[in-house]
């Protein structure tokens, strides 16, 4: 909690929240502050909350214990869509604007503006007059991300958003983080099974563990061979990389696979 | 398409059935006459027709035909849009139990006070009542609450389907039982000027409404929790479309018995043409559920010498359209 000194101000700040699902405690104890434009990375194994986190930022479970302030204008993109809706991309990213209409109103001049300056930030305006339910999983992704841009969000909660993509995508995916982060001011809150996505683009991270367990600070100190092994039993190398006269950091399995004898 | 071209087809042709309806039925009447009995009261036209023809056209025909496109009219949107907020295709708005609650009602009414005010009121009541026991079931649970909801409603439909069934074993079987049971299976026979007054006008108010919130469906369709994401009022939402959809069925429910599939199919036939956008959906579900069920209540009074149930035409013609859509579409317009 000492980053509450750094400058800025803190967009979110959670206090001791806790929450259990019947009789296991699934988040105990946990605190974090994020400023604005930073992002965060949530990271652990499967089951162990990681979901439920955003869901309690968003405001979607409300039995937890615990404080947290949160932005105003907070956004939440779920992890699987069931694509059950067969509107346009264009439709789909303007119902991002549903929580500043009243029940009767329909979307007005701002409305749609909003809405295409969403889909050029997201950088799919060529699929808006595509239907949602044809588009590829990464546009699907990048659509929910435009939709939750044009609802005007400072803060984006994004469950596992790299997930389903293919590596482009997933690069795709990463710059965009960061260009909302550094151009937009967007507060980012993602969680990823990859450390490397999480070295790539966030500031800081957290680790959440089985029982409760959970470990927060700057990114470079909390990704660390030891923690991984620690919270996923994993072994990894986290190394830094000259790869074209940039440094970048890398979270690298180490698989333990006896090849066969080449003949 | 636009809904300006749906509606540049939709509204002449329910003109032209809405006349034909008035003019249709055992005792034949033209249609100039027809018209000529509609627009007297306007332009003083010459009588060239009898006395007993206007006395069916305008008391007998004119409240059992405008019952029938105000039905189809609020079966149809209630339908479109809990398929929508239930996410769910196979939705209809007999789903939530309401239509068997409001049936038990008016037939509890019938038995205690005969036809009339009484039957109605009680229709409302049980409706609500089969909302309320929907809706405090899924309370009881966590999960998937859209889900829940569904099965909920079957249980509850369940459950004042066997009370009606109770109702019939009780019932006076000389008087009482046949009048309950013919009603029960769809019929617009007791349909007379009274419901110009009360009826119909809350109908078409509950509708009218649900049509103005409809981009809101847009937004409830996404998901309870995606449009709670996005800042929707949900609760608020639910509530005002739960309330004044089962005001609808009921009034619906409690002239004309329960008449089942035109709330499924109609929306589903209306979405393969204009799309899911509930914007242009719920109005042109709400004029082609009035065209067909005024088709209906024709052929119910023409196709043979004794009335046929609403209910038996209904099931007829709507499960091999609804067998059509399933296979052509092969399944694609989930909602």
């Amino acid at each position: 909690m000492s980053d509450m000194s750094k400058k800025g101000k803190a967009v979110i700040t959670v206090n001791n929240l806790s929450f259990s699902y019947g009789s296991g405690k699934l988040i105990s104890d946990l605190s974090l502050s994020l400023m604005q434009g930073e992002i965060l990375a949530v990271l652990g194994p499967n089951g162990v909350g990681k979901t439920t986190l955003l869901k309690i930022l968003a405001g979607l479970l409300k039995k937890y214990s615990g404080k947290f302030e949160i932005g105003k204008e907070v956004s939440y993109v779920p992890q699987i869509f069931s694509t059950g809706v067969n509107y346009t991309v264009y439709n789909m990213v303007l119902l991002g604007r549903a929580g500043h209409l009243g029940l009767f109103s329909s979307p007005g001049e701002l409305d749609r503006e909003k809405a295409y300056e969403a889909l050029k930030k997201a950088g799919i305006e060529d699929l808006s007059e595509r239907r949602f339910s044809e588009i590829s999983g990464g546009e699907k992704q990048l659509t929910l991300i435009a939709r939750a841009l044009a609802s005007g969000a400072e803060v984006l909660l994004l469950d596992e958003p790299t997930s389903d993509l293919d590596i482009k995508n997933q690069e795709r995916m990463l710059e965009l983080l960061s260009e909302l982060s550094l151009k937009s001011g967007s507060t980012i809150i993602f969680s990823t099974h990859d450390p490397s996505h999480a070295l790539a683009v966030s500031d800081r991270s957290i680790f959440l563990g089985k029982g409760g367990i959970s470990r927060c600070g700057a990114t470079e100190e909390i990704i660390t061979g030891e923690n991984i092994k620690k919270y996923y039993s994993a072994n990894v190398k986290v190394t830094k990389l000259e790869i074209e006269g940039k440094f970048l950091t890398y979270c690298l399995p180490i698989y333990n696979i006896i090849k066969r004898d080449k003949v | 398409m636009t809904l300006k071209k749906i509606f540049l087809f939709l509204v002449p042709a329910a003109a032209a059935v809405f006349l034909t309806g008035l003019s249709a039925g055992r005792y034949h009447i033209p249609f100039l006459r027809v018209l000529g009995i509609l627009f007297h009261p306007l332009f003083g036209f010459e009588k060239n027709w009898l006395p007993v023809e206007e006395a069916v056209v305008l008391n007998l025909r004119l409240p059992r035909v405008a019952m029938a496109a105000v039905s189809g009219m609020g079966l149809s949107v209630c339908g479109a849009v809990y398929q929508g907020i239930f996410r769910n295709p196979l939705v209809s708005p007999g789903v939530i139990g309401v239509t068997s609650g409001a049936g038990f009602g008016a037939a509890l009414g019938i038995l205690l006070f005969g036809w009339g005010i009484g039957a109605q009121l009680f229709a409302f009541i049980f409706g609500f009542a089969a909302l309320l026991m929907t809706l405090s079931i899924t309370g009881k649970t966590g999960g998937n609450a859209i889900l829940v909801f569904i099965l909920a409603g079957v249980v509850v439909n369940m459950f004042f389907q066997a009370g009606i069934s109770f109702l019939k074993i009780i019932a006076d079987s000389e008087d009482q039982l046949p009048s309950i049971v013919y009603w029960l299976m769809g019929s617009l026979s007791q349909t007379g000027k009274e419901h110009f007054f009360f009826t119909m006008p809350l109908i078409i108010i509950s509708s009218l409404l649900l049509i103005a919130a409809r981009w809101r469906i847009n937004a409830l369709s996404l998901g309870i929790d995606a449009a709670k994401s996005l800042g929707v009022k949900t609760g608020e939402s639910l509530v005002f479309i739960l309330f004044f959809s089962t005001l609808a069925v009921s009034a619906v429910v409690s002239v004309g018995g329960i008449v089942g599939w035109v709330g499924l199919i109609v929306p589903h036939m209306v979405r393969m043409v204009v799309g899911s956008d509930h914007e242009k959906l719920l109005p042109a579900s709400a004029v082609a559920g009035a065209i067909l069920f005024m088709l209906i209540d024709i052929s119910a009074r023409i196709i043979a010498p004794v009335e046929i149930p609403l209910g038996v035409i209904t099931a007829f013609i709507g499960t091999p359209v609804f067998i059509y859509l399933l296979v052509k579409s092969k399944g694609s317009w989930v909602v």
